[in-house]
C-alpha cells in the first residue's frame, strides 16, 4: 500500500483527510507540526508528503527546506490562496507540486497519483536503452539520475520528467501543456505558473554546474526547447 | 512658487512700501516747516544787517561802511552806485541789481517801506541816500539761493566751497579774511555775468540745467539709496513670504501623498527647527498619519487574518463534503461535521462583528450600571460548571458590591473570554483563580490559570485577533483566537486596561483594570 505523509497542524482537517485518502486506498501517517515532520519524511518509508504551508512553529517552506536537504521525496504543498506560488514551488526549495487550500479532497488525492503515477513510471520503465545524452548531458530514467559534463545533477521527481521529455525531443519544442502532462500529470490550467517555475530552476542547476549558455530555450508561446548540439 | 508665496510676498512688500512712505512723508513735512523758520529768522537777520549798513553809510560815509563790511563776515555787503559799479570796485552781475531794484520798486508799488519790502523778497535791497547825496543801491548775496544751497548742499558740486564760505565755517573771521582780498581776483575776473557770484552756490535756475543730472556721481548719490532700499524691501519680503509659504506647501505635498496612499509621510524632518504653530501642525499632521496608518495596518492585518482563518473550516467542510460523496453510508456522521463546521464559521463571524463593532464604538458602553457581583457569580457559575466535565475548578474570592457603568453583555463576555481561556489551558484537575479587589475608585480583576504560560515575548500579542502561541504554548483548535482580543476591545471601551504576566509559580496571570461607577 502506497503511504501518504500528511504534515498540517489542523488536526480535524488531517482526521477528515486521512479517512477520505485510507478510503482511496493509501496508509496515512499524519503528523501536526514541521518538526515531526522533517523526521518522518526522512524515514524513507513514504511515498509521498502532503505539506501544509501555513504552520506555527517552523512552516511548510521551512520544513520543505530541511526535507529537501536529505531526500528527493515527491512533496506536494498546500498553499492558500494569494501564497507567493513562485517562492513556494520554490527555485531552491524544490515542491513537486501544490494544491491551493481549500481544495476538494478529489482534487488532492487526483494530484497525488499523478505525482506518484510519474515516478513510479521512472522506477519501472526498465528499458535498457534508457540512456538520453544531449550534448554533455546525460539521464539514465530507470535510475532517475543525471550528469552535466560528467557531473551529477540533483534534480527532484518533477524537474527530472520535465527534462526527460525534453532531452527525449532534444532540438523540437516540446509544448508548455505536454510537459504540464508529463511532468505532472495533469493539463496546464489557466494561471498555472508550475512548468515556468520548475524549468527555471532546472536552468539554475544546469548553470550552477557551469553550463555557459542556457540550453533550454523559451520557444514564445509554444513550449521550450533544448538545445541539440 | 505657489500663490501663496506671491501673496504673501506681495502684500509683505505693499506694507513696507506704505510705511516708508508714511514715515518719509511725515520726515520731509518736518523738514520743511524747519527750512521755512529757519529763513524766516536768516532773512530778519539779514534785514537788521542791511539796516545797520544803511545807518553806517548814511551817519558814518564810506570808510564806517567798509569798516562794518570787514567786520561782517556772515554777509557779504554788495552796495552798487547810480552807474551800477560796486564802490569797493568788485564786479556785479547786471541781472542781481535788476533783481534788486525790481523787489524795490515791487515793495514801492505795494506801498510798502522799502526795508520792510525786502524781507518779503529774496534779494534783500535797500536803496540809500549817502552823505553825499548820491543814491547807493545795497543788497546782500540772496539768501534764499544761499539757504536753498544749504538745503541741497549734497546735490551741489559746489558744495566745499559754500560750506567754506559758509556760516558754519568757523566761529570767527578765518585769519586771511580780507574783503580785498575776496574782492580783488573778483574784480580781475573776466566773466562779467557771473564772476561775482562763482563761489556762491548756484541759482535757482542754474540748478534745472541739464549737466546737473548727468554727472554719474549725482546718479550715485541721489539713485543708489532708493535702488539699495528697493533691493532690500523686495528681498525680505521675498524671504519672509518664502518663510510663511514653504512650510504650507510641504504640508500640502503631505497630504496629497497621504491621499495617493502613502501612509507613511512625516513632515517633522522637513520642518527643520521651527517653533511656531506651523511647526506644530505639522507634528500633529504626524500624528496623525501614525495613527491613521497604524489603523489602516490593523484593518488590513484583520482582513488578512479573517481570510485564512475562514479557509480551515472551509477545507474542512470541503473534505467532509468529499467524505459524504465517497461513503454515502456514513452520511450522518459526516452530516453533523459539515454542521458543526459551518456552526463554528457563523461563531466566527459573530465574534468578528463583536470585535470591529466595539472598535468602531457603535456600541454604547457607558449605558447601564451593571453589578461586579452579579456579573462575576455568573461568569464564575458558567464556567466552573463547564469546567468540571474535564475535572478542573473556577473558584472566586474577593468583594462582591461594587458597581460599573457599562454594557453588560459585553462586560459578560469580556470576563467569561478571558476566564475560558484560563480554563482551557489548566491541566485537568487544576484550578482558575477569579479575584476580584476594589482599589480606591477602580476594580482590579485578576484571572490566573495553572498552565504553562506564555513565552515573555508573546504576553501583548495574546491580545491580538487572531494570535496562537507557538511551540508548546500554542492552544489547541478549539478557538479562533479571537476571544482575548474581544476582551482587550470591551475592556478598553469601557475606560479600562488589560495586562498579562506569567506567574512566577507558574501559570498565566490576566489583570482586568475597570473604573467603577462614582
Amino acid at each position: 500500500m502506497t503511504r501518504v505523509l500528511l504534515i498540517d497542524d489542523d488536526i480535524e482537517l488531517l482526521e477528515l483527510l486521512s479517512e477520505y485518502l485510507e478510503q482511496e486506498g493509501y496508509d496515512v501517517t499524519a503528523v501536526h507540526n514541521g518538526e515531526h515532520g522533517v523526521t518522518e519524511a526522512l524515514s524513507g518509508r513514504h511515498a509521498i508528503a502532503v505539506l501544509d504551508v501555513m504552520m506555527p512553529g517552523i512552516d511548510g517552506i521551512e520544513t520543505l527546506r530541511r526535507i529537501r536537504a536529505q531526500s528527493r521525496m515527491p512533496v506536494l504543498m498546500l498553499t492558500a490562496k494569494g501564497d507567493d506560488i513562485d517562492r513556494i514551488i520554490g527555485l531552491e526549495f524544490g515542491a513537486d507540486d501544490y494544491v491551493p487550500k481549500p481544495c476538494t479532497p478529489r482534487e488532492l488525492v487526483a494530484r497525488v497519483r499523478a505525482i506518484l503515477r510519474r515516478t513510479e513510471v521512472g522506477r519501472i520503465d526498465n528499458l535498457p536503452d534508457n540512456v538520453l545524452t544531449v550534448g554533455g548531458l546525460t539521464m539514465w530514467t530507470e535510475q532517475r539520475r543525471a550528469e552535466l559534463d560528467g557531473k551529477p545533477l540533483e534534480l527532484t521527481s518533477t524537474e527530472f520528467s520535465l527534462l526527460q521529455l525534453l532531452a527525449k525531443n532534444a532540438g523540437k519544442t516540446v509544448s508548455k501543456n505536454e510537459l504540464s502532462e508529463f511532468g505532472l500529470g495533469r493539463p496546464l490550467s489557466r494561471f498555472d505558473r508550475n512548468i515556468e517555475v520548475h524549468l527555471s530552476a532546472i536552468r539554475q542547476k544546469l548553470s550552477a554546474l557551469g553550463e555557459g549558455r542556457s540550453s533550454i530555450q523559451t520557444v514564445y508561446r509554444q513550449g521550450y526547447l533544448l538545445v541539440k548540439e | 512658487m505657489g500663490r501663496l508665496f506671491w501673496k504673501f510676498f506681495f502684500f509683505i512688500w505693499l506694507a513696507q512700501l506704505t510705511a516708508v512712505a508714511g514715515i518719509g512723508g511725515t520726515l520731509w513735512l518736518k523738514h520743511r516747516n524747519d527750512a521755512i523758520e529757519e529763513e524766516s529768522v536768516r532773512r530778519a537777520s539779514a534785514a537788521v544787517t542791511i539796516e545797520a549798513a544803511a545807518a553806517a553809510l548814511q551817519f558814518g560815509g564810506m570808510p564806517a561802511l567798509q569798516h562794518l563790511a570787514e567786520n561782517l563776515h556772515r554777509y557779504r555787503i554788495l552796495l552798487v552806485d547810480e552807474q551800477r559799479q560796486d564802490v569797493f570796485g568788485r564786479s556785479v552781475s547786471a541781472d542781481d541789481i535788476a533783481r534788486a531794484q525790481a523787489s524795490l520798486s515791487l515793495a514801492a508799488d505795494a506801498g510798502q517801506k522799502p526795508a520792510q519790502g525786502a524781507t518779503d523778497n529774496n534779494l534783500l535791497a535797500r536803496r540809500v541816500i549817502a552823505s553825499d547825496h548820491r543814491s547807493y543801491l545795497f543788497f546782500l548775496g540772496d539768501i534764499s539761493d544761499r539757504m536753498r544751497g544749504l538745503d541741497l548742499r549734497f546735490l551741489t558740486p559746489h558744495f566745499g566751497v559754500l560750506a567754506g564760505r559758509g556760516p558754519g565755517a568757523g566761529p570767527g573771521p578765518g585769519p586771511g579774511f580780507n574783503p580785498n582780498a575776496n574782492i580783488g581776483p573778483y574784480a580781475g575776473g573776466d566773466d562779467p555775468h557771473r564772476a561775482g557770484f562763482a563761489p556762491y552756490p548756484p541759482l535757482a535756475g542754474d540748478l534745472q540745467e541739464p549737466h546737473w543730472y548727468q554727472s554719474p556721481e549725482y546718479i550715485l548719490r541721489n539713485f543708489f539709496p532708493f535702488v539699495a532700499g528697493l533691493i532690500a524691501s523686495l528681498l525680505f519680503a521675498a524671504l519672509l513670504a518664502r518663510y510663511f509659504s514653504l512650510p504650507i506647501r510641504t504640508l500640502r505635498g503631505a497630504f496629497e501623498s497621504i491621499a495617493d496612499g502613502k501612509l507613511d509621510t512625516r513632515v517633522a524632518a522637513k520642518m527643520g527647527r521651527r517653533r511656531d504653530e506651523l511647526a506644530d501642525l505639522g507634528r500633529d499632521f504626524d500624528a496623525m498619519a501614525s495613527r491613521f496608518g497604524a489603523l489602516v495596518d490593523g484593518q488590513k492585518r484583520l482582513l488578512h487574518d479573517v481570510s485564512h482563518e475562514l479557509r480551515s473550516p472551509l477545507a474542512r467542510l470541503q473534505v467532509a463534503i468529499g467524505l459524504a460523496r465517497q461513503q454515502p453510508q456514513k452520511i450522518e456522521a459526516t452530516m453533523l461535521r459539515i454542521e458543526r463546521e459551518s456552526e463554528r464559521m457563523d461563531q466566527m463571524v459573530g465574534e468578528l462583528l463583536t470585535l470591529s463593532r466595539v472598535e468602531v464604538g457603535v456600541v454604547n458602553t457607558g449605558g447601564e450600571s451593571v453589578s461586579v457581583a452579579e456579573l462575576l457569580a455568573m461568569v464564575v457559575d458558567n464556567a466552573d460548571f463547564e469546567a468540571a466535565a474535564s475535572g478542573k475548578r473556577v473558584v472566586f474570592s474577593g468583594i462582591g458590591s461594587a458597581t460599573i457603568l457599562g454594557h453588560f453583555e459585553l462586560l459578560y463576555r469580556a470576563v467569561e473570554n478571558v476566564v475560558r481561556n484560563a480554563v482551557k489551558h489548566t491541566a485537568p484537575g487544576g484550578d482558575v483563580s477569579v479575584r476580584a479587589v476594589v482599589d480606591g475608585a477602580r476594580l482590579n480583576l485578576t484571572v490566573a490559570d495553572r498552565g504553562p504560560g506564555v513565552p515573555p515575548a508573546e504576553l501583548q500579542a495574546i491580545f491580538e485577533p487572531f494570535f496562537r502561541g507557538s511551540g508548546e504554548f500554542r492552544s489547541n483548535n478549539t478557538g479562533y483566537g479571537l476571544g482575548l482580543a474581544i476582551a482587550r476591545r470591551v475592556i478598553l471601551a469601557h475606560g479600562g486596561t488589560i495586562s498579562a504576566d506569567n506567574d512566577p509559580l507558574g501559570g498565566l496571570r490576566v489583570e482586568i483594570v475597570l473604573p467603577l461607577a462614582t
